[in-house]
């Protein structure tokens, strides 16, 4: 009894520093997000002549407005990067899922060979140039330049194998006793199951794809093709250049503007996490043997 | 099911088409594919298309060749991956390349001219044909200091061919000033007993301050304003430019000394005084010690809120008068001047000097800049239009109408001619936005400039015909009237890469224990030891002994590298 008292004042002491150790580390991951947002909504000259504050000292959406009417094509990279980002999340975790279905079948045969092939792309890759020249024999100056190379991931491919390995054999076999072809077993039995596992790599491939910034860089030409990284960089680069040498009379916000386009870059993958969060967290757990 | 789902892969395939395909360009036979580094204060400008075909309209009028210009202005960052990728690529169509060029690494330009393998062309025979770019280059420019930017060495120390693999811009080589704050000045003017109007350019017979006047004017505004960050907020390198002339030193550079060897400069005693100082004002708060860390946007904000009396970040004049523009937008009524160059009464010579001349100091002037600060290459590629474009460079040096066509506009439309301002006996000509336009092009200015693919003031150096009566002073008064110092660097000698790896490795060695041992605690404030001490006393020595076939190195190499250009063009290089 006396163990079981210690034990539980023990816990209590443990619980409540990691209460605190967890609520500091919260302050310290939110806090600098919350300054952006607090420096977007600041004047330049505030900015400029007060630093940064979580309260702006002198409210002003003149850097939402700057970066929306700037000539680069804001709304159009936005759409942009929405459109590349939905079409890659389908096609991504579709065609990986596919794969990793194969790969899970016991008597698949060339298993070896499939598995190798896989764990080589992870292992080597052919270099920038190599993977320039074919990217841009077929998709010059394209968005699917910057979705089709990244189809079959492999670390993905992996991840949903390790999930489907765990799912019973017994139910597929079940079912085809049942008649069921394979489109059916993989429509109706493991796909429902595997949810979790399909709404985080859904969740991977929407936050990669959302922050890509190589592949826009190297393969996007025309403007009107532009992701938003590429764009939010260029707005950066542009606004920091004019502020330097600015002749056009007018207060470029160099500062609240790069705040600003962090704010709008970011907001939709910070609205669709909640959503997806319980799937995430279950899935980066999983691993285990459920038989 | 399986049909819909078909149906419906199928129909998102169909809708991606759309996303495919380039811009379209103006359809001339030949495309000109360009790649250049933003420049300060560039801006896209919103008629850049109606300007691009006035000139390819025009260039074909001239020449009977039809052109497709397509400039793509990128972040240097951007631009260092995607120059990275094109010149990798042998198929690729690149025609040109244009950043800045120097020692440092943003220099993107710079790597693939220097290149062992044939990656860029060598234009030195091509070049001759093309007269108007040789005249552009060459004018105003007896000791050929320009030219001799576009020169490489191609091949080992030991046997090193120089071959021109770039087309230099001309650039100003003077124009540095510092600006102080006049109300913090007249402040202290009692213990200091130095009276801004003066000391300011715009008035005549303005002052030159000595060093030591303004280190203890720097000190007395440091003890009356106690709210202050710090009295002087500039980068080291603009503190260098500042007072290279008034200590005789430039640390950051390879110096040419009088009996002809070449070192590091902060082996030389003006080098040296430079950190000494850097250290002390860091030391003492009167220099920021966080100068990295801080942004120039940081600086402005300082100054127009009183939290700094000096500004000079990057202290180039036009730069200057933007900074200037924006801290009169946050606080109209500050009041600041513009000081004319620092006299030496610091150094011996300069002691002696003072000692002469009632206190005067020598007026040696700010740092004199490099006068090729951009450069263009040609990569060596499949797909390059090479004769075509440098045609159309030619075409644009053959006149002050195509020039100006490249650089402003289209005459009329974008821009018209100013009204010339009489300066010292001289006249210059101005440039402004034309009348019925002017206030939407200066907020939105209609045309960037990119499609001139160098700058050249030989060609025509008009001025902002929208400075102000005041601005315009402070322009010309640094542009012209102020001396500039040569720091006597090797900077635009361009020496070949080192391939003893025993020389390479030690150059190494002493470059990173530099920075990490004398100039970043310099910078820094930090330590006991004057960094000049830590020089003499262990660091150099040590340099002699086990790293002097460096040194050895540099001499021979800038030695040889002159002595080639001398016989090449028949001169004499001071």
């Amino acid at each position: 009894m006396a163990m079981v008292k210690n034990k539980t004042v023990g816990r209590r002491v443990f619980n409540v520093i990691n209460i605190i150790l967890m609520c500091l580390f919260s302050v310290m991951f939110i806090y600098p997000y919350l300054l952006v947002i607090g420096s977007s909504f600041t004047s330049e000259t505030s900015l400029l002549v007060n630093g940064y504050n979580l309260i702006p000292a002198e409210f002003s959406v003149y850097a939402y407005e700057f970066i929306f009417s700037s000539d680069l094509p804001f709304l159009q990279a936005y759409w942009n990067t929405i459109w590349v980002t939905a079409v890659s999340v389908v096609l991504t975790t579709s065609v990986c899922f596919l794969y990793a279905y194969a790969l899970r079948h016991p008597k698949l045969k060339g298993k070896k060979f499939f598995n190798l092939y896989l764990v080589i792309t992870m292992l080597f890759s052919g270099g920038l140039v190599p993977n320039y020249l074919i990217v841009t024999t077929f998709f010059r100056d394209s968005l699917w330049s910057i979705i089709i190379p990244g189809l079959i991931a492999a670390w993905y491919t992996f991840l949903i194998r390790n999930y489907l390995v765990t799912i019973s054999n017994s139910l597929s076999e079940a079912a085809e006793i049942d008649g069921a072809g394979q489109f059916t077993i993989l429509t109706r039995i493991f796909v429902p199951l595997s949810k979790p596992i399909i709404a985080t790599i859904c969740l991977f491939v929407a936050v990669s794809q959302w922050n890509s910034y190589t592949g826009p860089l190297l393969y996007l030409e025309s403007e009107g093709n532009y992701t938003l990284q590429l764009v939010v960089n260029k707005m950066s680069d542009l606004m920091a250049n004019l502020a330097a040498n600015n002749t056009t009379g007018r207060i470029i916000p160099s500062e609240s503007g790069e705040m600003a386009a962090v704010v709008v870059s970011t907001l939709p993958i910070i609205c669709l996490y909640p959503f997806l969060q319980k799937y995430f967290i279950t899935g980066i757990t999983m691993g285990g043997v459920k038989e | 099911m399986k049909k819909i789902l078909v149906i419906v892969l199928a129909a998102l395939m169909l809708f991606g088409f759309c996303a495919c395909g380039g811009g379209g360009g103006s359809g001339g036979e030949y495309v000109i594919t360009v790649y250049r580094e933003r420049s300060s204060g560039q801006a896209d400008g919103t008629q850049d298309d109606v300007v691009k075909e006035a000139i390819e309209e025009k260039f074909y009028e001239d020449t009977g060749i039809s052109i497709d210009l397509q400039v793509t202005i990128y972040s240097q960052s951007e631009l260092e991956q995607r120059v990275s990728t094109g010149m990798g690529v042998y198929t690729q169509d690149l025609d040109a390349v244009i950043s800045y060029i120097g020692e440092d690494s943003g220099a993107i330009v710079m790597p693939y001219a220097k290149a062992e393998r044939d990656i860029v062309i060598d234009l030195t025979d091509h070049i001759e044909d093309y007269p108007n770019i040789l005249n552009a280059i060459r004018m105003n420019d007896p000791q050929h200091e320009v030219e001799m930017s576009a020169y490489v060495p191609i091949g080992t120390m030991d046997e090193a061919d120089y071959q021109m693999r770039m087309i230099p811009a001309v650039t100003p080589d003077s124009g540095y000033a510092m600006i102080v704050n006049a109300d913090m000045m007249r402040a202290v003017q009692d213990e200091t007993g130095l009276d801004p109007d003066d000391y300011n350019v715009l008035n005549e017979g303005y002052k030159n301050m000595t060093f030591t006047q303004f280190e203890d004017l720097m000190y007395a505004i440091q003890d009356e304003y106690t709210n202050l960050r710090y009295p002087i907020a500039a980068k080291p390198w603009d503190l260098n430019r500042i007072f290279a002339g008034t200590l005789l030193g430039y640390y950051g550079e390879n110096v040419i000394q009088e009996d002809g060897t070449v070192v590091p400069g902060y082996f030389t005693e003006g080098g040296q005084m430079m950190l000494d100082y850097m250290w002390k004002w860091s030391k003492d708060g009167i220099w920021e010690n966080e100068s990295l860390q801080v942004d120039d946007t940081d600086r402005i904000g300082w100054f127009a809120s009183g939290l700094s009396a000096v500004y000079l970040s990057y202290p180039d004049v036009e730069y200057l008068i933007s900074s200037m523009r924006t801290v009169e937008s946050i606080d109209p009524q500050l009041d600041y001047i513009m000081i004319a160059p620092i006299a030496d009464d610091i150094t011996e010579e300069g002691q002696a000097y003072a000692a002469e001349h009632n206190g005067e100091g020598i007026v040696r002037g700010n740092l004199k800049d490099i006068k090729a600060s951009e450069a263009l290459i040609i990569p060596d590629h499949r797909d390059t239009d090479t004769e075509v474009l440098l045609k159309f460079i030619d075409w644009q040096y053959s006149s002050k109408e195509n020039y100006e066509l490249c650089l402003y506009g289209v005459k009329g439309v974008h821009w018209e001619e100013g009204d010339a301002i009489d300066w010292n006996g001289e006249q210059y000509e101005t440039w402004v936005y034309p009348l019925a336009n002017r206030e939407e092009f200066t907020l939105n200015p209609p045309y960037s400039g990119k499609y001139l693919m160098l700058e050249n003031i030989n060609i025509s150096n008009r001025l902002r015909g929208d400075y102000t009566v005041d601005e315009q002073a402070w322009y010309l008064t640094a542009r012209y009237d102020f001396p500039a110092y040569d720091s006597n660097s090797t900077e635009e000698v361009w020496l070949p890469d080192i391939t003893d790896n025993t020389i390479r490795n030690h150059a190494g060695i002493i470059d990173q224990n530099f920075v990490q041992y004398v100039r970043g605690p310099a910078w820094a404030g930090q330590g006991t030891t004057a960094p000049s001490q830590l020089l003499t006393g262990e660091y150099i020595p040590y340099f002699y002994e086990y790293c002097g076939d460096y040194l050895d190195f540099l001499t021979q190499q800038t030695q040889s590298s002159i002595t080639y250009f001398e016989n090449l063009w028949n001169i004499e290089i001071a």
